[in-house]
């Protein structure tokens, strides 16, 4: 099970020495528009050098980032899935179990975002990797698609890490959230002991979806 | 404004700047122009945001040229690209680019045609952002490698043409009308013209 440690990191004035260990689960990251959850994500990714501090990663992660439509190389959904698991039988399988086989045949370029940002996220997961890091997986997604990926995610047994302004999924998806505010740590536990401190932000709890 | 800077060169200014200094460089005098474009770059700001671009931009002919040329000759042409690259930071950075639609529609022509310039640039810019979030999606997946780089061209490709495809669509509907004032000379503009003038008298005269 891939783990992070994050030590004393600095980003620009983004991050202002942030330290967290992740090891299994999901983890979210919560905080306000331009806290620095996607810059963490990116520094535990390895693809933002920090200025100051070390980080710690797991060799093989998975992930997937604000613009979906990155992720794809080939003419259709199915090819794609394919040439991850190795073969079109277990492709089209996965594809089935999220009742999702009616986009197989189509061009993921013109899926919609909703659709595009699930594929993605499949994609992310579906090489086997270590650990998953996701930014924002649920923007554009309708609550049902939301249940989707909430069922995908915790059928996994990798470590997972979210950035997200999502409250909702974030309570409801989460072993632990850390709060994020001005690239600091303000608050960090279960989905009980943290609900006061996103308040204090005013990053609303849930009505249910 | 698209440069997010309010340090402007007239578009007159920064388009005779450019002439002048392929002139220079064509004259075999290409560190006049560098003198003054170094620090007309640093001043836009623009300079260290494109730094990581300008060593793309020079990798690859310097390693060619290295290996088919030997070191004098890769250094020569490197140090053109980045030149050219500098040259061109200095002059169009520093434009408005709505300076740039005003002085279409005094020469006659359409202004979304005078935007072209800076959107052309501004893209540049924006590549180096897209080829690093496509990157970072890809090697989410597990690309790595060659075979990273061999499917890159693909979402890159795609991203461009829907992207481009809105563009039009958003300058469309925009209507880019006259903006209702002509571009300012600003005391930049005097500078630049001076050094020019000065740097050109001293080539001539030696
Ligand atoms: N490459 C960069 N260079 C300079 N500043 C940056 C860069 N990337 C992000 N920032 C700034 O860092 C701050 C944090 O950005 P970040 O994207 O990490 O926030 P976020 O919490 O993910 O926000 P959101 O909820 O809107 O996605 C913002 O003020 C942003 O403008
Ligand atoms: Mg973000």
């Amino acid at each position: 099970m891939g783990e992070f440690t994050v030590e004393n990191v600095w980003v620009k004035n983004i991050l202002r020495g942030v330290t967290l260990n992740v090891e299994g689960g999901v983890t979210s990251i919560a905080g306000p528009n331009g806290s620095g959850k996607t810059t963490l994500l990116r520094v535990m990714a390895g693809l933002v050098k920090p200025d100051k501090g070390s980080v710690k990663r797991p060799r093989k992660i998975g992930s997937s980032w604000q613009n979906p439509y990155f992720s794809f190389t080939k003419p259709t959904v199915l090819e794609e899935l394919s040439e991850t698991v190795g073969g079109e039988r277990g492709a089209l399988e996965m594809l089935r179990s999220m009742d999702l086989e009616n986009i197989a045949g189509k061009s993921p370029f013109t899926l919609s975002m909703g659709q595009a940002r699930l594929i993605s996220i499949i994609l992310a997961v579906a090489w086997k990797p270590e650990a998953v890091i996701l930014d924002e997986p649920t923007n554009g997604l309708s609550c049902e698609w939301k249940a989707r990926v909430w069922e995908l995610l915790r059928s996994m047994k990798t470590t997972i890490v979210i950035a997200s302004h999502d409250v909702e999924f974030a309570l409801a998806i989460s072993d632990r959230i850390v709060v994020l505010n001005e690239g600091t740590i303000v608050g960090e536990g279960g989905p009980k002991d943290v609900i006061k401190d996103l308040r204090t932000l005013g990053l609303q709890e849930p009505e249910a979806w | 404004m698209i440069g997010g800077s309010d340090r402007t060169l007239n578009p007159v200014m920064a388009l005779a700047l450019l002439l002048w200094s392929f002139t220079m460089i064509a004259l075999g005098e290409p560190l006049w122009p560098l003198i003054i474009a170094v620090p007309l770059a640093a001043y836009s700001k623009l300079l260290f945001t494109l730094l990581p671009a300008y060593a793309w931009l020079s990798i690859p002919p310097l390693l060619v040229l290295l290996v088919l040329y030997g070191l004098e000759a890769a250094l020569e042409t490197t140090f053109r690209v980045v030149l050219v690259a500098f040259i061109f930071t200095a002059s169009i950075g520093l434009v408005n680019p709505l300076d740039y639609a005003a002085l279409a529609s005094t020469l006659k022509l359409p202004p979304a045609a005078g935007l072209t310039i800076p959107l052309v640039f501004k893209l540049t810019l924006y590549m180096r952002y897209t080829v690093l979030e496509a990157i970072a999606a890809l090697t989410g997946r597990g690309f790595k490698g060659l075979k990273l780089y061999t499917k890159l061209p693909i979402p890159l490709t795609i991203h461009v043409i829907t992207s481009s495809t809105m563009l039009a669509e958003a300058l469309h509907q925009k209507k880019i009308s006259k903006p209702p004032w002509k571009p300012k000379f600003t005391p930049l503009d005097v500078a630049v013209a001076a050094y020019i003038l000065a740097a050109t008298i001293i080539t001539l005269i030696f």
